[in-house]
C-alpha cells in the first residue's frame, strides 16, 4: 500500500545538477563532486550506508559464523532445541539467539536469511530497473499509442492485488516456485513504479536542447533514446533503485510470511516470523520472532536511510 | 446449485490433526500429564435439566445437509441430532467398546440376519414421524407423518441416483439390484423389499457381518419421496436445502460457512428414542472460526464446546500444563493414523529392504514432538489405530522398533547401503509435504532424516494443504516418491475402512487414488478380501489383525501417530460431556446445560 | 469532459476483464493450475474437482463435479459464462460453502471496512499533522523527533510490528485479545476494543509515509517562486502557509484515495495477524481451498476498488486541470 508513495517522491528535475550548482562566485564543482560533498555531510545517510554494509557482511559471513559456532543452518537439535510439546527452547550459552520450532539455531538461520533476502531484493530490483527503464523511456519518448499502452498496462498491474496473486501463483507450478517465483512476483509489481518515474523524466528530457540538437543532426531515434537520454537518467535510476530495494525486501518477507516461495530448509525472515506467530499471542518464544524481525528492520532501515541520503544529495530541494 | 461439495476429508484430517488429543501421562517435562480427562472420568446422568442453548464453536461447515451426500465428521456430528437411522450408536455410554454395541433407533430392534449375513430385516417403530424441514417450514404430506418402509426404499434409490451425488455408495452397492438400478436397467432396487409399511428387508449379494454399522450411517436415514423427489429430479439435486428432520432437532437456520441453528423438533417423541436425551432446546453453532480464536472463546467460556476447534501448538501446551484447563480437555483416541508413505512403483522404494531401512531411519519421536508432543496421541507402530477391530498395541506388535521410536540411523544406513549396493542414492526422489504448520515441520524432520540416510537428491515440495493430496498423493502420474503429510481416519469400527481403500491393489486409480503407495501385493489383497468376508467376531478380528500385520511389515507406510482427539469445552456451562467414538467428537445430543449459565 | 469520462470508463471495463483473465490464466492455463487436469491423470483430474470430491474422490464422482462446474468446457466458454453472469450481478456460488460469492464478500466487508477506514483516518490525520508541523518548524527538536519516528515507521513491516505489539499487549500485558473481533453492529465497545491495535499497526507505516511526503511537499512548495512573490508582496505568513498547504496537500488527497481503495480490497497480513474476518482473509482461504468463484470474486472486488479509486482521482484531476484530458 505504501508503495504508491513512490509515485509522489518527486524526481530530480535536472538530473546530476540543480540550481545550486552555480554557487555565488566560488570554485566551480562538477555535479558529482557536489553530490559527494552533500552526501558525506549527511550523517543519517552514512549511518544507513553503514547498516547496509553491516547486513551485507552478515550475509556474506553466514557460512563462516556457521562453521565457527558449529551449528549448520539446517541441523535440528532434537534433544535440546524443542521441549516435549515441540515449542522452541530459549537462548543458551552456545545458542545465543535460541532455537526455532525444529530445534535449529536462530542466529545462523537469521544470518542465512539475510542472504536470501538481499539476493532476492537485489535481483528483483535489477529486473525491475531493466524493464521499467526500457518501457519508461519508450513511453516517455514515443508518447502517443505506445505511451497509452504502457500506462494502461501499468494501471492494470497496479489494480491486481500483489499478495493474492503471489499466493495464487504459488499453488501452481509457475516457474517451479521458490526464489524464482518470488523474484517474478516482486519484479512484476515493481517495474511500473520505475517506469512511471523514468517516463516522467524522459518527457521533460526530450524537450531538452541537447535532444533537439541530436534531432537536428539527424540522429536515429534509438540512438537518441539510449545514447542521449539514458545516460542522463542514470543518477535517478541508481537512486530509485536504492529506494526500491527496501520495498522489495519487505515484499519478499511478506510473501514468505504468507508461505509463498521459499522452500525449507532454506531460511527466510518472513517464513521465520510466520512460524513464530502461534507463540506470539501467548507471550511465548520471543526470541523466535524478535531476531529475524530485527534483522529485517535493520536492513530496511539501512537502505531507506541510504536511499534518502542519495536522493537528497542529488536534489537538495526535497531534503531536510 | 447443489452447492458445494467440497468435502473436506482434508479438512477432516486437519481437524483431527489439529484436534490432537491425548493420551499421556506424566508431568510437563515429558509433555505427558498424569491427569488427563478421559471418558472414564465422566459420570453420565439421564436426569439432568432440559432447556437452554448449547453454543458450539466450529471451523468448518458441513459438507452437505443431505444425509446421502454427507461424508465428513462435522456433518455426521450434525446428523446425530437431526436424522435418525434404523439402528444407531447408544447414548450416555462412556465405555468406548460399549459405544459400538448398536441400539435400535427407528427400528424396534437391531437387524435380524440370516445365517450367512446376506439378508437383514428390520421392523420400523410406530410413532416415529417427520418434523420440519430446513428453515422451519412444514412439508405438506410429510411433516407429522409416520416413517414407513418406502422412505428407506427411496433413501437407497437416491444413493444410486446420479443427481444426488452420494458420499459412500460403496457400502451399499452389495444390495441386490443396486448396480442395475444405478445403471438405469431397473426401476427399483430388487434387494430392498417392504412387507407392509413397517417391515423392511435387505438382500445382499455378498455377506456383510457389519451391515448394522452401515445402516447406522447417516446415508441410511429415511427420506420421504414427497419431500425430496422434486429436487432430486433436477440435474443436480438441491434437496440439500430442504432436508426434513427426524431427530430431536430440526435445522432452523443454515448460513453456509457462518451459522447453523438447531431448534427442538416438536414431532420427535422422546419415548421412541433410547439414544438421545436432547436436553438443550437450541443449538447455536457458529462456524468459520479461526482455530486459535475458537479455542480462546471456549477458554473464556463464551462458547461451550469446540467441534473442529481444538488447542494446538503452544495453546495445547498451555491447556495441558494449566490444571484448570487440563480438566476441561477431553482426550480420547480418534481412530486416525498419520503416516508417511513410500511409493512402491518408484525406485528404490520398490525394494522391501529399502523401505524397511527407511522405517528404521525415520525419527518418529521427533515428528510426534514437532506435531505437538505425546498429548496428540501415541506414536503409531502399525497401521490400524486403537479402538478399531484389527488394531495391534505397540507392546504386541512393533516390527520396526527403535528406542523411543526415535529411529536407529546406524542400522538403517547399513541396511540401506546393502539394499542399494552403494553408499548413497543419487537419483532424484520427490518428497511432498505441505506448507502449513505443523506439516512444514514434519516435512523438514523427514527430509533431514532421508538426507542423512543417504538420499542426496531430494526434490522437496510443500504445497498448501490439502493440495499435497489433490495434486500429488492421489495422482500416480505425479510420481511422488515419499509423502510426508498423509493421514486417514476410520469410517466405522472396522479395519476394512483402512485396509481396503488404502492397501488393496484393486483400488489404485489414475486420479483420486488413495492407495498412495500403489501397493499391489497379491498376498495383501488376499488377506483383505478374506478378512472382509469372514464372519463378524473373533474370526474377523483375527483376520484383520493378520492383514494389519502384513500391511505394516511391507514397510510402505511409516505410521507415526495414532491421533488423540482433544476436545475443549466449558465445564462451567455444560455437563454430561463424553467422547463419542463414531464421530470422533462428543455426543452432543446428550449434553446438558448447567442451569446457572 | 464527458468524452474523457466515457473513455476512462471504457478503460475501467477493459481492466476489469483483464483482471478476471489473469485469474483464469492462473487456474486454467498455467501448468499446475487447479482447473486443469493433472498431466497423465485422466480426463477428470482437475485438483479443484478432486478436492471437492472429498474423502473418497472416485473418478465417477470427480467427473460429476467436473461436469457440474463446467470445468470440462473450453476456458473461453467458462470465461464467457462468468462474465455473462457477472453482467447480471451474479458472481457465482462458492465451491467451498455454496454460498453466493457476493453475499460472502458483503458479509466480510464490514470487518475490512472497519480496519481500512479506522486506520486510514488515523494515518491521514496524524501523518498530515506531523508533516505540517515538521515542515513549519524545520530542524526543531519536534521535526527531528517526528522524522525519526517516521523513518522507523517506513522501515518497520506491518507483520513484524504487528507481532511485536501482539506479543506485548496480548501475550504479556493482557490488555488486548487477538481473538476478539466483534462487528460494530453487535457491540460497538467490543468492536473498538478489538480494532485499536490493528488500526495502530496498519496506520503506522502509512502515517510515516504521509508525514514525510507532506513535509517534503510543503518544503518544496515554500521554496517556489510564487510563494516568494507572495511573501515579498507582504502577505501575512498565515496566508502564505495556507496557499502553500493547498498545493502541497493535493497529491496527499490523491494518494489517500488510492491507498484507501487498495485497503478496502482487503488487508491480507493485518487481517491474518489479528484474526479479522475480512475480505483479505476470505481471499486467502479461497486460494487454499481452490475456491475459484470466491478467488475471482475477491480479486475482482479488490481490483475494482483500485480501478474506481484511480478513476475518481483521474476525473477529479481532469476537472481541475483541463490539460490532463489531452495528455
Amino acid at each position: 500500500m505504501a508503495q504508491s508513495a513512490s509515485d509522489f517522491l518527486q524526481g530530480p528535475s535536472q538530473p546530476g545538477g540543480g540550481p545550486e550548482a552555480e554557487g555565488p562566485g566560488v570554485v566551480a564543482r562538477t555535479p558529482r563532486q557536489l553530490f559527494w560533498r552533500r552526501f558525506k555531510e549527511d550523517r543519517l545517510a552514512l549511518f544507513g550506508g553503514f547498516l547496509v554494509v553491516f547486513m551485507i557482511t552478515v550475509a556474506l559471513a553466514a557460512p563462516v559464523v556457521e562453521s565457527i559456532v558449529g551449528h549448520p543452518y539446517d541441523e535440528q537439535y532434537r534433544d535440546i532445541g524443542t521441549n516435549a510439546f515441540g515449542s522452541p527452547n530459549p537462548p543458551t550459552g552456545s545458542f545465543i539467539f535460541g532455537f526455532d520450532d525444529l530445534g535449529r539455531d536462530i542466529l545462523v538461520r537469521t544470518m542465512y536469511g539475510a542472504r536470501v533476502s538481499l539476493t532476492i531484493a537485489i535481483v528483483a530490483t535489477g529486473v525491475e530497473l531493466v524493464i521499467g527503464v526500457f518501457l519508461g523511456i519508450l513511453a516517455g519518448f514515443m508518447r502517443g499509442w505506445v505511451d497509452t499502452i504502457v500506462s494502461r498496462f501499468i494501471d492494470l498491474i497496479l489494480s491486481i492485488p500483489f499478495l493474492l496473486l503471489g499466493i495464487a501463483l504459488s499453488v501452481t507450478d509457475f516457474l517451479g516456485g521458490g526464489e524464482k517465483l518470488i523474484i517474478f512476483i516482486i519484479a512484476f509489481f515493481g517495474w511500473p513504479y520505475i517506469a512511471r518515474i523514468v517516463r516522467g523524466q524522459t518527457l521533460s528530457l526530450r524537450e531538452a536542447q541537447f535532444v533537439e540538437a541530436a534531432y537536428s543532426v539527424g540522429a536515429p531515434t534509438r540512438w537518441i533514446m539510449f545514447r542521449e537520454i539514458l545516460p542522463n537518467l542514470l543518477a535517478p535510476i541508481l537512486i530509485y533503485g536504492t529506494l526500491i530495494i527496501p520495498q522489495n525486501i519487505v515484499g519478499e518477507a511478506a510473501l514468505s510470511f504468507l508461505g509463498v516461495g521459499i522452500q525449507q530448509p532454506t531460511a527466510a525472515w518472513g517464513q521465520m516470523l510466520a512460524a513464530a506467530t502461534p507463540y506470539v499471542a501467548l507471550g511465548k518464544a520471543w526470541w523466535f520472532m524478535l531476531y529475524p524481525g530485527l534483522a529485517l528492520f535493520i536492513t530496511v532501515l539501512g537502505f531507506n536511510l541510504l536511499g534518502d541520503g542519495l536522493r537528497d544529495a542529488l536534489d537538495p530541494k526535497t531534503g531536510r | 446449485m447443489k452447492s458445494s461439495r467440497l468435502i473436506k476429508l482434508f479438512a477432516l484430517l486437519t481437524v483431527l490433526m489439529l484436534v490432537a488429543a491425548a493420551c499421556g501421562g506424566g508431568g510437563s517435562e515429558t509433555g505427558d500429564t498424569g491427569d488427563k480427562r478421559t471418558n472414564e472420568d465422566v459420570t453420565v446422568s439421564d436426569e439432568l435439566n432440559p432447556g437452554g442453548t448449547l453454543r458450539i464453536a466450529g471451523v468448518s461447515d458441513v459438507d452437505y445437509m443431505d444425509p446421502a451426500s454427507q461424508y465428513y465428521t462435522v456433518s455426521f456430528f450434525l446428523s446425530r441430532g437431526v436424522f435418525r437411522t434404523l439402528v444407531t450408536y447408544p447414548g450416555n455410554v462412556t465405555d468406548l467398546a460399549a459405544q459400538n454395541e448398536l441400539v435400535p433407533d427407528l427400528a424396534e430392534s437391531t437387524g435380524q440376519s440370516n445365517e450367512d449375513f446376506t439378508e437383514w430385516s428390520y421392523t420400523i417403530k410406530d410413532g416415529v414421524t417427520y418434523g420440519l424441514k430446513l428453515g422451519g417450514e412444514e412439508v405438506a404430506g410429510v411433516t407429522g407423518e409416520e416413517i414407513v418402509c418406502d422412505d428407506f426404499v427411496y433413501a437407497f434409490e437416491r444413493i444410486f441416483t446420479a443427481s444426488v451425488g452420494a458420499g459412500y455408495p460403496f457400502y451399499y452397492d452389495i444390495i441386490e439390484g443396486a448396480k442395475e438400478f444405478q445403471a438405469g436397467d431397473a426401476d427399483s432396487i430388487s434387494g430392498i423389499t417392504c412387507d407392509g409399511d413397517k417391515s423392511i428387508t435387505f438382500s445382499l449379494s455378498e455377506p456383510a457381518g457389519d451391515w448394522d454399522f452401515r445402516m447406522a450411517m447417516p446415508a441410511a436415514s429415511p427420506v420421504p419421496r414427497a419431500a425430496a423427489e422434486k429436487y432430486d429430479k433436477k440435474e443436480d439435486s438441491d434437496y440439500d436445502r430442504h432436508v426434513v428432520a427426524t431427530g430431536p432437532y430440526y435445522i432452523a437456520e443454515w448460513t453456509p460457512g457462518e451459522q447453523i441453528t438447531l431448534e427442538r423438533n416438536e414431532y420427535w417423541d422422546a419415548e421412541t428414542d433410547e439414544a438421545r436425551l436432547a436436553y438443550p432446546d437450541t443449538v447455536d453453532w457458529k462456524l468459520g472460526f479461526d482455530n486459535d480464536v475458537g479455542v480462546q472463546k471456549i477458554q473464556d467460556n463464551e462458547y461451550d464446546l469446540g467441534l473442529d476447534v481444538s488447542p494446538q501448538g503452544p495453546a495445547l501446551e498451555e491447556w495441558v500444563t494449566t490444571p484448570e484447563l487440563n480438566e476441561r480437555l477431553l482426550q480420547e483416541p480418534s481412530g486416525c493414523t498419520r503416516y508417511l508413505f513410500l511409493n512402491t512403483t518408484i525406485e528404490p522404494f520398490d525394494n522391501q529392504a529399502v523401505r524397511e531401512a527407511v522405517n528404521l531411519a525415520i525419527d518418529r519421536e521427533n515428528i510426534k514432538r514437532v506435531f505437538g508432543g505425546p498429548t496428540t496421541g501415541p506414536i503409531a507402530t502399525s497401521i490400524v489405530p486403537p479402538g478399531i477391530d484389527g488394531h495391534l498395541p505397540s507392546e504386541e506388535f512393533n516390527p520396526f522398533e527403535t528406542e523411543n521410536m526415535a529411529g536407529d540411523m546406524e542400522t538403517a544406513k547399513q541396511m540401506f547401503q546393502e539394499a542399494i549396493g552403494a553408499e548413497t542414492w543419487d537419483e532424484p526422489i520427490k518428497l511432498i509435504g505441505a506448507s502449513d504448520p505443523p506439516h512444514d515441520r514434519i516435512f523438514e524432520s523427514v527430509r533431514s532424516d532421508l538426507e542423512e540416510l543417504g538420499f542426496t537428491n531430494i526434490q522437496g515440495k510443500t504445497p498448501k494443504f490439502p493440495n499435497q493430496y489433490t495434486q500429488f498423493y492421489s495422482v500416480p502420474s505425479s510420481e511422488t516418491a515419499v509423502g510426508s503429510s498423509a493421514g486417514w481416519c476410520k469410517d466405522y469400527q472396522s479395519a476394512f475402512t483402512f485396509l481396503d481403500p488404502l492397501f488393496h491393489g484393486d483400488n489404485i486409480l489414475e486420479s483420486g487414488n488413495q492407495n498412495y503407495a500403489e501397493l499391489n501385493d497379491p498376498e495383501m489383497n488376499r488377506l483383505i478380501d478374506e478378512a472382509a468376508a469372514s464372519p463378524l467376531g473373533e474370526e474377523q478380528t483375527a483376520a484383520w489383525e493378520a492383514a494389519n500385520r502384513y500391511a505394516t511389515e511391507t514397510g510402505v507406510w511409516i505410521p507415526w501417530s495414532w491421533d488423540n482427539d482433544l476436545i475443549a469445552y466449558s465445564s462451567e456451562n455444560i455437563t454430561n460431556v463424553y467422547y463419542f467414538g463414531f464421530h470422533s467428537q462428543v455426543d452432543w445430543v446428550n449434553i446438558a446445560i448447567n442451569s446457572e449459565q | 469532459m464527458f468524452q474523457y469520462i466515457v473513455r476512462r470508463l471504457i478503460w475501467a471495463v477493459i481492466m476489469t476483464l483483464l483482471v478476471i483473465s489473469t485469474v483464469f490464466v492462473i487456474f486454467f492455463v498455467l501448468p499446475g493450475g487447479s482447473g486443469r487436469n493433472i498431466e497423465g491423470a485422466g480426463k477428470c483430474s482437475s485438483p479443484i474437482a478432486i478436492m471437492m470430491a472429498g474423502r473418497n474422490p472416485r473418478p465417477a464422482l470427480v467427473c460429476n463435479i467436473v461436469k457440474r462446474l463446467g470445468l470440462d468446457k473450453p476456458v473461453y466458454v467458462q470465461y464467457g459464462r462468468y462474465v455473462g453472469n457477472l453482467l447480471q450481478g451474479d458472481m457465482g456460488y462458492s465451491y467451498h460453502s455454496s454460498e453466493p460469492v457476493r453475499d460472502a464478500i458483503f458479509r466480510r466487508l464490514p470487518a475490512t471496512a472497519s480496519l481500512a477506514i479506522g486506520a486510514s483516518f488515523i494515518w491521514l490525520v496524524f501523518g498530515v499533522a506531523i508533516g505540517i508541523v515538521s515542515a513549519l518548524r524545520r530542524r526543531s527538536f519536534m521535526d527531528r523527533a517526528s522524522m525519526f519516528f517516521a523513518l522507523v515507521g517506513v522501515s518497520l513491516p506491518t507483520f513484524f510490528l504487528g507481532l511485536v505489539l501482539v506479543f506485548l499487549f496480548d501475550g504479556r500485558l493482557n490488555i488486548y485479545n487477538v481473538a476478539s473481533y466483534q462487528p460494530i453492529t453487535s457491540d460497538p465497545v467490543a468492536w473498538l476494543k478489538s480494532m485499536w491495535l490493528p488500526w495502530i499497526v496498519l496506520a503506522y507505516v502509512s502515517m510515516a509515509v504521509y508525514a514525510r511526503m507532506v513535509r517534503g511537499n510543503l518544503l518544496e512548495v515554500m521554496g517556489e517562486d510564487y510563494i516568494r512573490t507572495a511573501r515579498a508582496k507582504g502577505l501575512r505568513e498565515k496566508s502564505v502557509t495556507r496557499h502553500a498547504l493547498r498545493s502541497a496537500l493535493t497529491p496527499v488527497v490523491t494518494m489517500y484515495g488510492l491507498d484507501l481503495g487498495i485497503l478496502l480490497g482487503g488487508a491480507v497480513i493485518t487481517e491474518s495477524i489479528f484474526n479479522i474476518p475480512g475480505i483479505g482473509s476470505l481471499a486467502v482461504d479461497a486460494i487454499s481451498n481452490q475456491d475459484l468463484p470466491t478467488i475471482l470474486g475477491t480479486t475482482l472486488f479488490a481490483g475494482v476498488f483500485v480501478i474506481i479509486a484511480n478513476l475518481v482521482v483521474d476525473i477529479a484531476y481532469a476537472s481541475l486541470d483541463p490539460r490532463v484530458r489531452y495528455s
